[in-house]
């Protein structure tokens, strides 16, 4: 987690994913993975991985950067694949001691991977060219007709911006309590459960203090503006649809239609 | 639902504090775990239960907008991960926590645990669901609900128990801190 968290995944660009509309990219993101959830045939596969690699093209994702997005599902991509491997029934091609491999399991046992390797990617390309501010404001453009039933939409879209803003500062602060604590000989890490309960509480009540500090100034500063939470508010940059746009969500829109005919059918 | 300005900035303080849970690491033996849970746990014993349950959702939202701060990174894929399902129980969790904090305050370090317990039950249901579904649907091999829960809810669940003994000793502490220290505050708790 080193670098600036607030960013995120995010890598700064100006390529053309990166310049879509974020609202453009949440749904073509949605889009892609329902398609690749939907997909049973290999003519929608093939089609759904050149339009991945097209799209990891235009972002300009070197292979470094892909690898660092699949490595945290590492390892619950090689045990998907094993399990399919080694325990689906159906006509060997060899065996390995008391276990198995079929030929069913090595083709149901690659295409799981292939597909939780595309929804990985789809998902990533999102958070990879777009900073979680602008996925915030588009959220909270998407998700307004829910208002309509109650659902405040503002308000959370603010919150979550608020958070976005305090997790470095109570993050640096948690970990300057925590030296602070263990050079007065708080034990964290060691010591029976009561000394570690204790060494819990010296961290806690300091960071609490400080949070509240934080919130009740915040609040106060706000409450002077006279910020009002869910009125209507104008934004420095207003989200704004172009051609492209248009293009990609028509693009992926056809991509999914696409594939649901080829899975009722095909 | 309305919100006051003091509400929706201790709702994001909270947000924010869980993600700064995630990245304290306790190595206790055989199941290092994170502080998230603490707090959620926190969050369900000192705010009103829509408050705790906003603060969650707020946690949730900004992971899956592409902020590293789940215990494995974050990102609309993070769906997929097996332990997903814990993440939404910490919204529901919270909920429920305040829910039932709220009617045992006054029974002071038991009820507090009490109400904690049921934030417990809470996250690993929904835990152990998502993680069966995932392993059952996604990964398509069946995996049966005793395995589900074995792994899910019983291996890691020391950890949790700490953690609820911990929130419950120094939750309501911190309430009556706040409570006396702050009169600011007394409208919001």
């Amino acid at each position: 987690m080193q670098g600036n968290i607030t960013l995120g995944f995010y890598v700064p660009g100006q390529s053309f994913i990166h310049r879509l509309d974020p609202r453009t990219k949440i749904l073509a993101c949605l889009a892609m993975t329902m398609a690749v959830l939907f997909c049973n045939h290999p003519a929608g596969f093939a089609a759904l991985s050149l339009v991945t690699l097209l799209a990891l093209g235009l972002a300009r994702v070197t292979p470094q950067l892909l690898l660092g997005i699949l490595r945290p599902f590492g390892i619950f991509l090689v045990l998907a694949l094993l399990l399919q491997l080694l325990f689906t029934p159906g006509r060997p091609l060899m065996m390995l001691g008391p276990l198995q491999l079929t030929r069913e399991g090595v083709h149901f046992g690659f295409q799981l991977l292939w597909r939780l390797v595309l929804l990985i990617i789809s998902g990533s390309l999102l958070t990879l060219t777009t900073s979680p501010l602008m996925i915030t404001a588009a959220l909270e453009d998407l998700l307004k007709p829910f208002r309509r039933v109650g659902v405040p939409v503002f308000e959370l879209a603010m919150m979550m911006s608020i958070a976005l803003r305090f997790v470095p500062t109570l993050l640096e602060e948690a970990q300057q309590i925590i030296r602070a604590q263990q050079s007065r000989g708080a034990a964290f890490t060691r010591g029976r459960l009561v000394q570690r309960v204790q060494g819990l509480v010296t961290l806690l009540v300091p960071l609490f203090a400080s949070a509240f500090r934080r919130a009740d100034e915040l609040a106060t500063a706000m409450e002077i503006r006279c910020y009002r939470p869910g009125a209507n508010r104008t934004r420095m940059h207003q989200l704004r649809f172009h051609c492209r746009d248009y293009a990609v969500l028509a693009g992926t829109g056809v991509l999914f239609l696409i594939v649901l005919v080829m899975r009722w059918w095909g | 639902m309305r919100l006051s300005v003091k509400e929706m900035v201790l709702v994001s303080m909270f947000a924010a504090l869980t993600a700064v849970g995630a990245f304290i690491k306790i190595p206790i033996p055989y199941v290092p775990f994170t502080l998230q849970f603490l707090f959620v746990l926190f969050a369900g014993l000192l705010l009103d239960k829509r408050l705790a349950f906003l603060s969650q959702v707020t946690y949730l939202a900004l992971g899956l907008a592409g902020l590293p701060i789940f215990a494995q990174g974050g990102g609309p894929a993070y769906v997929l991960q097996p332990t997903f399902g814990y993440l939404v129980g910490f919204a529901l969790g919270a909920y429920v926590i305040g829910a039932v904090v709220e009617r045992v305050r006054e029974k002071g370090i038991p009820g507090y645990f009490l109400a904690s317990m049921a934030g417990l039950v809470v996250v690993y249901v929904l835990g152990v669901i998502h993680l069966y579904i995932i392993l059952n649907y996604v990964v398509q091999k069946p995996f049966t609900l005793a395995q589900a829960v074995w792994f899910g809810a019983i291996v890691c669940a020391p950890g949790d128990l700490f953690l609820s003994l911990v929130a419950s000793l120094v939750g309501g502490r911190v309430y009556k801190t706040l409570q006396s220290v702050n009169p600011v505050h007394r409208e919001v708790f």
